[in-house]
């Protein structure tokens, strides 16, 4: 498993003082992209163009920033993650 | 190996699924196989010595281990980074037999679908699946898939899988398998996308 880096810089949304926690969802070799675009859609709500390109962001970064906030909101976002099946961590945006 | 005409489809009104009975006997015994490994009752759970509950007064539960099995590891990994295990311990306490509950229910539910499609040597059959269903079998199928994926070994994105094994290796057939259900979460992908 890779390490994660201590501060991600390519994150999807503005990152404030208040919503200093990202969640990082990492590329893995048997998600389908498709897949992977669906579950941005149906979780975050976010339009097929951006679900798009944050799955590209994956497959091509290995790793995207795909939403941000407290630490409580992004254990809930990494939870729902790992229900549907995607590899996801939480760090803390120094 | 497998016939790859069916799958999901959607007509006018509604998402169909057309299986001949061997296909849905594969997914079958697949969500029976996986049932196992994310079921509540695991690995995760130490094995608790009666005395040593017995004279527990405390009120902690014990917290799920971080599973051994690669595979087992993939569905519910850690949520932080390997510099903070105590976060990620916390996190597995909170979420791991949830999520479980959640994997094993969906595994549940595909198992008592697929049955509905008969004996094996009938004709393929067509059942009607509803959005809450088709959401259920894509979940189940992207976690048999990783699965299969982490018992197969399947660590890059290129096609290299089972270059190097001997002709009667079983994994050559549980690759079958894992082509196979990749083949019919795409199929539905495509109807739930479009």
């Amino acid at each position: 498993m890779t390490a994660v880096p201590e501060a991600i810089e390519d994150v999807a949304e503005d990152v404030r003082p208040d919503r200093p926690w990202v969640t990082v969802v990492w590329n893995d070799p048997v998600n389908l992209m498709d897949y992977v675009t669906h579950v941005f859609m149906s979780h975050f709500g976010y339009s097929k163009e951006k679900a798009t390109e944050l799955m590209l962001q994956v497959h091509h970064d290995g790793r995207s920033a795909v939403s941000n906030g407290s630490r409580e909101e992004m254990e809930r976002d990494v939870e729902a993650m790992h229900g549907h099946g995607l590899w996801a961590t939480l760090v803390k945006d120094d | 190996m497998w016939r790859k005409n069916y799958g999901f489809w959607r007509d006018r009104t509604s998402m169909q699924l057309t299986l001949v009975p061997e296909e849905a006997g594969v997914l079958g015994g697949l969500a029976e196989a996986m049932l196992a490994l994310v079921g509540p009752v695991s690995e995760a759970q130490p094995s608790v010595d009666p005395f040593d509950q017995l004279v527990d007064l405390s009120d902690e539960v014990q917290p799920p281990m971080e599973p051994t099995d690669p595979a087992v590891h993939r569905l519910f990994p850690n949520a932080y980074g390997d510099d903070d295990a105590e976060a990620a311990a916390d996190f597995r306490r909170f979420t791991e037999q949830g999520l479980r509950q959640l994997k094993a229910a969906r595994l549940a539910t595909v198992e008592r679908l697929v049955a509905e499609f008969g004996v094996p040597g009938a004709d393929a059959k067509t059942v009607e699946i509803t959005d809450d269903d088709a959401e259920v079998f894509l979940g189940a199928m992207n976690d048999m898939r990783l699965v299969l994926g982490s018992r197969l070994d399947i660590t890059t994105d290129d096609d290299e899988v089972g270059a190097s094994w001997d002709p009667d290796d079983p994994r050559h057939h549980q690759y079958d398998v894992y082509q196979w259900v990749t083949w019919l979460q795409s199929t539905l992908l495509e109807v739930m996308v479009k």
